[in-house]
């Protein structure tokens, strides 16, 4: 299947190109709508937490833009994969037409959704440390040179997840109506607009102990934690807690090739 | 890899070794599709690991085998839900067989049940591009073919613009164009001819007949039989998912569309006497529409025939067949004095034929209804084409009303028959017609062929042919001919039996051998000119005076030892050129007497 998908790059990139034209190109803003979607959120979320108690909100700095900072490490990339997994579930039914009446090689559709959805976050990454840069006086350290890792991390994960969306999607479309409620209750379970700090600190549990239990379950828990880290936390993510996340998202993979592979042949006719 | 790859992997990759001169091999092939009452009913068969089974097989098709040899054109016949767009999907690889396999030897470039693979939002010409790459094409290539396949789809300037704006028209034309251009081995077209004017249904057929001289494999299914027969060697007709017949393409369809024309009848036949009514249903409702059946029913139409001259009542009939008896079978519940029955004739697109009624159209006063009866039109002549056609029944209860209101069963388009006949069928109606020809004209005085050509005026060619030298007018010459004949069309006026010329030759001294130039007209010799000199000489033809104007085709001769020429002096003594600078049914004007 990867000779498939290597065979198609060309394919893959045609479908990249229009995809982010037709997202962009016919708009009156362009590409802003790129950062405008997740700034948005940003200047949202910043204001709503501003008016929180500050003392509640433990463990972050004073500075103006010490939550901004904090909020887009970890919630640009939770858009990207939020929008992935939307776009990528209704990929093969949205695109029946190719898949049924010329012998298109569906599983690029699920590498060009990637792709575009990466492309997106470079985007919105590249315009979020320079902001930080210029107005929060955030300085690149060394550790930022593993962003690629923790993005790579990230794409595998996804990718597992994808082909089983997609699959499942053909023959249940309830999947998307599924999706949308999983993805919410996902991103509120999981300390992205809020640190993690309010449910325990200091060796104290401030909120329900399954609560802070389930973090240790999440994976975006995890990789949230870690895009902090290499970003203003100036840590190097835990090897052991890296390592178990690769393991997961591997096997996450596995299982979701093994779905896609097993009902690949009737995909065609039930979309 | 996992196994259940292989098949769609290989397809792309190229087929696996085959016979050198087979296209396609389809070894013992089924596709099973399972129908869901719904998705729960999935779900519940999943999470019980199939024990509980909600699921009703459709086999859409069954163990079929057959094999296609290069270069030639297969077409798919067969009823709806017959499985031949399956079969041609599974070859095509867009769909995997549920058992059996299926060989392809060579590119297959398919267009599947009207229209092509395209993204919706991407544009013509990106389209072309996906789906040439998708065919195995590199960029090179596409660059190459793309300006042809612009070209043959006539999208102009659509073609930067996104597919979802085209037409189905040009959907369907572009699709053509791609899957026609890409140069595959195979090329499938699932009825996708249906679409498009007629222009480029026209220019699709000639591009597959090149296909077909070119020596491709086509694989073609449609339900126009009369292309199916022009562009197939072979036929397969599936029925059921079963092969049914294969065989020259004339034979299997002709079989087809009897089998067709009887299954259509059959379900005519359980559709109109099955009606289930009652009397009481009728009376409830004064106007109660019961399929396409409605009216007021003091009197129904319980049974409609048509019967042929033999007295078979059947629903098939030949073009311009003779005595055929619509026979309409009705109960009157009440008495009516004075009832009316009307028959319309639709063809199947709606266009009224024909229709007639015993009063309002002709005068057929007929008996009262009382209880049953049947009362017959009989057709001397069914003149349709072929084609299918409805007939509406109708009963009125009195003629004093509007002939369309307050009908007492009015069975609108109910019944349907069909005319077969051999041949195309052009226009709605078959005249009755003769045609018959007769040579020669008898006046041709308004198409303006004159009664003489004077040559030194005017040249007038119009009326000149064959073997004239194209020469100027001269002096003293006009025109000179270059065969041994030379034609001209004159008009004999009413009453003329004169004919003159005004000819000479170059030859100045030839009194001794002189020469003859004999006029003919057809092949009728008018009269001969004898020329001893280089001098202009007036001859005048008696010819058959006749009543009415006709035209002559006349004709020049000389003896064929003589070679023409041009007219100017002759190097040789076998040479001649003959002027002739007047020729008319009346003498030339007095001008040349001074």
């Amino acid at each position: 299947m990867l000779k498939r998908i290597l065979d198609n790059q060309h394919l893959i990139w045609a479908f990249v190109a229009r995809d982010l034209r037709g997202r962009y190109v016919g708009s009156l803003m362009g590409i802003f709508w790129t950062v405008i979607h997740p700034l948005s959120q940003i200047l949202v979320f910043s204001i709503i937490f501003s008016l929180i108690n500050r003392g509640q909100l433990v463990g972050l700095g004073g500075g103006p833009l010490d939550y901004t900072i904090f909020l887009c490490a970890g919630l640009l990339p939770w858009i990207a994969f939020q929008e992935y997994m939307m776009r990528v579930t209704n990929v093969f039914v949205g695109n029946s037409n190719l898949i049924k009446k010329i012998n298109f090689p569906e599983e690029t559709l699920i590498i060009q959704e990637l792709v575009s959805s990466l492309i997106t976050l470079a985007i919105s990454f590249s315009i979020f440390t320079i902001i930080i840069f210029v107005f929060g006086g955030w300085r690149p350290t060394a550790h930022i040179l593993l962003l690629p890792g923790i993005v790579l991390l990230q794409i595998v994960f996804s990718l597992g997840i994808a082909f089983a969306m997609a699959t499942l999607n053909v023959f249940l479309r309830d999947m998307g109506q599924i999706l949308a409620v999983v993805m919410m209750a996902w991103f509120w379970l999981t300390p992205i607009v809020y640190p993690s700090s309010i449910v325990f600190h200091d060796g104290k549990l401030l909120m329900p102990e399954w609560l802070w239990l389930s973090y240790t379950l999440n994976p975006w828990y995890y990789l949230s934690k870690w895009y902090r880290e290499v970003f203003y936390m100036e840590k190097v993510p835990e090897f052991n807690e890296v390592m178990v996340f690769a393991a997961l998202s591997a096997l996450i993979v596995y299982i979701g090739l093994k779905i896609y592979k097993a009902m690949r042949n009737d995909i065609p006719d039930m979309i | 890899m996992n196994e259940k790859m292989k098949p769609r992997d290989e397809e792309i990759v190229g087929a696996k070794p085959l016979d050198e001169d087979i296209a396609i091999d389809v070894d013992n092939v089924s596709k099973l599709y399972r129908l869901y009452p719904g998705q729960r009913a999935r779900i519940i068969e999943w999470v019980t690991f199939g024990k509980r089974v909600y699921h009703y097989p459709f086999w859409a098709l069954k163990d079929v085998s057959m094999k296609l040899k290069k270069g030639q054109a297969l077409g798919l016949i067969g009823p709806n839900g017959s499985g031949k767009s399956t079969l041609l999907k599974l070859i095509a690889g867009t769909s995997i067989p549920t058992n059996g396999e299926i060989k392809v030897n060579g590119t297959v470039a398919a267009l599947l049940e009207l229209g092509a693979g395209f993204h919706p939002e991407f544009s013509g010409r990106q389209n072309i591009h996906m789906n040439a790459q998708i065919f195995g094409l590199s960029d090179e290539e596409i660059d190459e073919l793309m300006p042809d396949i612009i070209q043959f789809a006539e999208l102009d300037r659509y073609i930067d613009m996104p597919v979802r704006t085209y037409s189905s028209g040009m959907y369907a034309r572009l699709g053509f164009a791609v899957a026609s251009h890409v140069d595959p081995d195979i090329l499938i077209i699932d009825e996708a001819l249906a679409v498009g004017d007629l222009y480029f249904q026209r220019k699709s057929l000639d591009r597959i007949i090149y296909f077909r001289e070119i020596g491709k494999t086509i694989l073609f299914v449609s339900h126009v039989m009369p292309v199916i027969q022009r562009f197939c060697d072979e036929v397969i007709w599936l029925d059921e998912g079963k092969i049914r017949l294969r065989g020259e393409a004339k034979k299997v369809t002709k079989e087809y569309e009897m089998w067709s024309l009887r299954r259509q009848e059959k379900s005519l036949r359980t559709r109109i006497d099955g009606k289930p009514s009652t009397m009481s249903d009728r009376k409830k409702a004064e106007f109660k529409v019961l399929d396409e059946s409605w009216g007021s029913g003091e009197a129904r139409i319980t049974k409609v025939e048509m019967i042929g001259a033999d007295g078979e009542p059947r629903w098939h009939f030949e073009k311009n067949e003779r005595d055929v008896t619509i026979r309409i079978h009705y109960f009157a519940f009440e008495r009516l004095e004075n009832p009316v029955i009307g028959i319309n004739f639709h063809r199947i697109d709606g266009t009224y034929i024909f229709g007639t009624g015993n009063v309002w159209i002709e005068d057929y006063p007929l008996e009262p209804f009382e209880g049953p009866g049947y009362v017959d039109y009989t057709v001397d002549r069914l003149q349709l084409h072929k084609g299918t056609f409805f007939l509406t029944v109708a009963i009125f209860p009195e003629p004093d009303i509007p002939y369309w209101q307050n009908p007492c069963d009015f069975h609108n388009q109910m019944y349907e028959f069909t005319i077969v006949s051999e041949g195309e069928a052009h226009g709605i109606i078959p005249f009755d017609g003769r045609w018959a020809q007769k040579t020669g004209s008898e006046d041709l005085t308004r198409a303006g062929i004159p009664i003489s050509i004077d040559f030194g005026e005017k040249r007038a060619p119009h009326y000149l042919y064959k073997g004239w030298w194209d020469i100027e007018t001269g002096v003293d010459l006009s025109f000179a001919w270059s065969q041994k004949t030379a034609g001209l069309v004159l008009l004999q006026p009413a009453g003329a039996d004169k004919l003159f010329a005004e000819i000479k030759s170059n030859k100045p001294d030839i009194a001794e051998d002189p020469v003859t130039v004999d006029l003919l007209s057809g092949e009728d010799l008018l009269g001969s000119a004898v020329l001893k000199d280089n001098e202009w000489h007036v001859v005048e033809l008696a010819v058959a005076r006749k009543g009415r104007p006709s035209a002559h085709q006349l004709m020049f001769r000389v003896n064929p030892i003589w070679r023409p020429c041009e007219f100017g002096n002759p190097d040789d003594d076998r040479e001649i050129g003959i002027g002739v600078t007047y020729i008319g049914f009346e003498p030339k004007t007095v001008n040349e007497q001074d």
